[in-house]
């Protein structure tokens, strides 16, 4: 009974969810926490053209399995269990019948997959990859391409600049005397110097490209002494000042904080 | 065609009314309304609930999630065209237009992509449905693992991540082409290619082959369609994207990108990678442009070969109509295929 009601009604419930789930996730402006911007509208519509089909679906079930009597709803039943039943189990096995224990493991497993997909995707909230520490591989953004296409901002209007126009900047090889009169004020997430110097840290946001799947620390390096005594590994701060060659060894640009201070998660973390 | 796995006893009452005039049961249609509010309410109370406090796990789910919201309008526009085909598009229509000689039938079929731009995962119920309507399995194959690749969505998004450099694009399609053909052409040689296919597909197949049109409205039709497809490629996908989400938040990508410089190891490194992420073929050139000058230019074009055709929540979906066996051979070929394409593009390129 469980494993037939599952069978005819699985897909349907998962589409729910996922339709659910990408509306609300629309609605209050937090499909950026999974997309990229550009896939927001396709990604909406096909959302809202799924719930008109799982309505459909619902409605058209009910009407033809009422019109057709018990009998016949019991065959429409017998035609979805012999079309993807056995799908579930996902075992190679003899056609009928499906032997009693594959049944119920089958009907288990749908179960445990919908209570899971209903907490995942409807139960727990919006949540953006953590953040915290980086690897020095993660933090070399020599190699990164992410940053090629920067137009030029050499000059621009540097007060909006975000961490990926920073970065792309000094990838670029400007130096702190080209740098000289832009000043930034900008966000990310703090992650300590790979290498332990107390006064460096890096200000850090993930690029996305597609999806949270791919994504990508880009950062950018900020002197500031002991900076862990204002702030914490992870937090979201506000850093402005301007570039200059670092103090420590070896010559590179750094930003040189004037003020630090911790904020809020930004409701959009990631640049894209 | 209609689902007419009815056993013959029942289908004769069942069928001589149209079921569009009747009444809808309120009782049921009211529970049904009822889980739908449910579900919405839950997703509103829960908006500011406490997270988890495990980053790792918290991250695995994020990932699942972005996944799933990136895949799913593109299953369901794979099973609207899948339906659309199914339905409204006669068998003798699909098999009179295409070449009569095995080779040519898989060479356009190969671009079909060209007309129904859909990726991989809207593909799978898209094959599903030619299989059904009478398409061979190798045909299908063909069509499958060409399309996310030959279609115009793909080539666009590929050409302007990287224009023409290093013979990116051009190799894609190629490349693409070619090792479709190629496992088409496999599969044709097999003894009996059905057996390659789950036996309740198979069937199911057979089943609707054998059906006559008519006897049902064609929304019902379509709304069972969708009830079944939906219901197997679904929870394939979900559980697919759990995986690779999980894999993605525990193992570091810092292994990978270590091994980028070597000619040899890069290619095999972001074929893993492709495996693991199983991003969407429409969009996976412009990670590959993140990756770009980390890794030889024989293992990004093997990364955006290899990756639409073969990664973690494809297997997942592919299971519901191929064998295991199917599908560790067909795993085997593309790889292998993807593996050559790299390693020439990098020594002889």
């Amino acid at each position: 009974m469980l494993d037939r009601t599952l069978t005819r009604w699985l897909g349907i419930l998962l589409s729910a969810f996922g339709v659910v789930a990408t509306l609300w996730l629309a609605a209050t402006g937090q499909l950026t926490l999974y997309i990229h911007p550009r896939y927001v509208v396709f990604t909406t519509v096909m959302a809202a053209i799924g719930g008109l089909l799982v309505i459909g679906a619902v409605v058209l079930t009910f009407r033809g399995s009422r019109k057709t009597g018990r009998e016949g709803a019991t065959a429409a039943l017998d035609s979805i269990d012999d079309h993807v039943g056995h799908d579930l189990a996902g075992h190679d096995h003899d056609h009928n019948p499906r032997s009693p224990l594959r049944r119920r493991l089958s009907a288990a497993g749908g179960v445990v997959l919908v209570v899971a997909a209903a907490i995942a995707l409807l139960a727990l909230p919006p949540a953006s990859l953590s953040t915290g520490a980086l690897t020095a591989g993660e933090l070399d953004t020599t190699s990164s391409t992410t940053l090629d296409d920067a137009p030029n901002l050499v000059g621009g209007d540097s007060a909006n600049f975000n961490v990926k126009d920073w970065a792309a900047l000094l990838r670029q090889g400007l130096t702190a005397g080209d740098l000289a009169g832009m000043n930034a004020d900008t966000i990310g997430f703090v992650a300590p110097d790979p290498a332990g110097d107390p006064d460096l840290f890096y200000l850090a946001r993930y690029s996305i490209t597609c999806c949270a799947v791919d994504a990508q620390p880009i950062a950018i390096p900020v002197e500031s002494t002991r900076w862990a005594d204002t702030v914490k590994e992870g937090e979201w701060v506000r850093v402005a000042g301007s570039f200059r060659d670092s103090t420590a060894a070896g010559a590179t640009t750094v930003l040189g904080a004037t003020s630090i201070e911790a904020i809020e998660e930004p409701t959009e973390p990631y640049v894209f | 065609m209609s689902r007419s796995t009815l056993p013959t006893s029942t289908r004769r009452p069942t069928h001589h009314h149209r079921p569009s005039r009747a009444p809808i049961p309120t009782k049921r249609l009211l529970v049904a309304a009822g889980i739908l509010v449910f579900l919405i309410a839950l997703r509103f109370a829960t908006a500011d609930a406490a997270p988890i406090p495990i980053a790792a796990a918290r991250d695995a789910i994020t990932l699942a999630i972005s996944v799933i919201i990136e895949s799913l309008p593109f299953v369901f526009l794979g099973i609207g065209l899948s339906i659309a085909v199914q339905l409204w598009v006669p068998t003798r229509v699909i098999l009179r237009i295409l070449p009569k000689n095995a080779f040519g039938r898989r060479v356009v079929l190969s671009f079909l992509g060209v007309l129904l731009p859909v990726c991989e995962c809207g593909n799978l119920p898209l094959a599903r449905g030619l299989m059904s309507r009478g398409l061979t399995v190798s045909d299908s194959v063909t069509f499958l693992l060409a399309a996310p690749i030959l279609n115009p969505v793909t080539i666009i998004t590929t050409y302007q991540a990287f224009g023409w450099s290093d013979g990116i694009l051009v190799s894609r399609i190629a490349g693409g082409f070619v090792i479709a053909n190629l496992v088409g052409w496999m599969i044709s040689r097999h003894p009996n290619p059905t057996n390659l296919l789950t036996p309740d597909f198979a069937a199911s197949c057979r089943h609707d082959q054998a059906a006559l049109h008519g006897r049902r409205s064609r929304g019902r039709e379509a709304v069972e369609l969708f009830s079944r497809e939906t219901t197997s490629m679904l929870p394939a996908l979900f559980i697919g994207a759990a995986i690779a989400g999980t894999i993605q938040a525990a193992a570091s990508r810092e292994f990978l990108v270590a091994l980028g410089g070597n000619p040899v190891w890069s290619v095999i490194a972001l074929m893993a990678l492709a495996f693991v992420i199983s991003i969407c073929s429409n969009v996976d050139a412009f990670f590959a442009l993140s990756l770009g000058s980390t890794f030889s230019p024989g293992a990004l074009i093997a990364f955006l070969v290899f990756g639409p055709m073969i990664d973690i929540k494809m297997l997942a979906m592919m299971r519901t109509t191929f064998t295991t066996r199917a599908l560790v051979t067909l795993t085997s070929v593309v790889a292998l295929g993807a593996l050559v394409l790299g390693l020439g593009v990098n020594f002889f390129a």
